[in-house]
């Protein structure tokens, strides 16, 4: 299980290694910042894990739960990454994306994690359970995302689109597993553990490899004309009019 | 149990997300429009004069108490709430085809955290949220209810109002 737990993560990090690279050669970059800063994240940190593993193995256990405890957070860019990604085509909700994904972290993360944290000394696995509840913010977020996105008819795209299936699997995975470890107990879950994590983060990043090898257009950015777009202005000066003739009639 | 939750959660979020995922891949650009109802434009002069007729308690107020027909008052009454929430309908269809706009210059779109991005989406969620309330109070109350409730029962309020009402007195003076 040990042994198969680490081929897996290797040819995780391999597969971000060829990511980063692609995403370099075919300036995919530009287009996902926040994401392609995530994965170089992840690239670094489990270089430099392996390094620690080899050259100081008793400071390993520290700088692999500090690096973890990281990661859950920059996972949020991700996020991030695909609320920006998913409206951009559309001028007057470009940042309702975004909008969301900070309502919804900040608000969820001060009534379902802040009490994990607060009363961690009480608890049998604070880290467990700090981790399952942003894996269960994330999912929930992500949801919410598809359906706005679905509701207003945005067109994902092939990039956009893998990037959301990715992290789904990964966070359902991610749910799950550790839902099953707090349950069971870390002593009896501990090698399935070892394997499902980094199975997870490996499907995940085999996802994004495919779709994120070569830049897609939006497929509504694609089919634009010039008589059913508009400009960003012309879309501001129509919004500012239907408001002011509904604050008329609200006057009335 | 709780794992068990937990693992429903899990398996529950990736059947939504494949359905949903599927159901957008799957959808055609003109498909997301809704085309029930023609959404018509804000630009057309008639459809918004429209409003002031549906909105106006005059008919009724001569039909109930200068006539005296109570009844029939009510029954035009009632067919104005119908149009009053066919046309709020219709005005937040016509407004959802607006945000549905794509743009037409892709290369803008980089500049997606800008104040004015920030602004839209401002208008956008007010626009939503008064309508919403417009309909909520029409459908409980009819079309002849004051939508913002009236305060002038408390003294300090006149002022305020008065304060509130003159720039946009001007402002309706300058545009004429």
């Amino acid at each position: 299980m040990h042994i198969l737990g680490l081929a897996i993560s290797l040819c995780g990090f391999l597969l971000e290694g060829l990511l980063i690279l692609r995403g370099a050669r075919s300036r995919v970059f530009r287009v996902f910042p926040l994401f392609y800063s995530y994965i170089i994240y992840c690239f670094c940190c489990f270089l430099s894990n392996y390094l620690i593993y080899w050259l100081g193995p008793q400071i390993y256990p520290s700088a692999y739960w500090i690096g973890y405890l990281v990661s859950i957070l920059a996972e949020f860019m991700v996020l991030v990454e695909i609320s920006d990604q998913i409206f951009r085509s559309l001028p007057a909700i470009r940042n309702l994306g975004r909008a969301l994904t900070i309502l919804i972290s900040v608000g969820l993360g001060l009534l379902y994690i802040l009490p994990t944290i607060l009363g961690s000394a009480s608890r049998s696995h604070p880290l467990l359970d700090f981790a399952l509840r942003a894996s269960v913010i994330k999912a929930i977020i992500l949801a919410v995302l598809f359906y706005v996105a679905r509701h207003y008819g945005s067109q994902l795209g092939r990039n956009v689109g893998g990037l959301m299936l990715g992290f789904s699997i990964y966070v359902a995975i991610n749910v799950a597993v550790m839902a099953s470890a707090k349950a069971f107990g870390s002593v009896l879950y501990a090698p399935i553990f070892w394997v499902m994590l980094p199975l997870a983060s490996a499907l995940c990043v085999l996802v994004w490899t495919i779709s994120l090898w070569e830049l897609a257009p939006m497929p509504s950015l694609r089919t634009i004309s010039t008589t059913t777009g508009r400009d960003s202005e012309a879309v501001a000066l129509e919004l500012t009019r239907f408001n002011s003739e509904l604050s008329k009639l609200l006057h009335r | 149990m709780i794992t068990l939750i937990h693992a429903a959660i899990a398996i529950a979020f990736l059947i939504l997300v494949l359905g949903l995922f599927e159901k957008t891949r799957s959808h055609e650009p003109d498909e997301c429009v809704p085309d029930n109802h023609s959404a018509p434009s804000i630009g057309n002069g008639r459809w918004l004069q429209l409003s002031e007729r549906i909105f106006d308690s005059s008919d009724a107020h001569w039909l109930a108490e200068e006539l005296a027909f109570p009844k029939l008052a009510k029954a035009l009454m009632l067919g104005r709430k119908r149009l009053a929430i066919r046309w709020l309908e219709a005005l937040q269809a016509s407004f959802d085809d607006l945000v549905r706009t794509p743009q037409t210059t892709p290369s803008e779109a980089a500049g997606a955290n800008s104040a004015g991005s920030w602004r839209m989406l401002w208008l956008t969620i007010r626009f939503k949220l008064l309508v919403s309330y417009a309909l909520l109070v029409v459908k409980l109350f009819g079309p002849y209810h004051r939508l913002i409730p009236s305060f002038s029962w408390i003294p300090f309020s006149q002022g305020c109002e008065r304060t509130f009402r003159r720039p946009a007195l001007a402002n309706s003076r300058s545009s004429h």
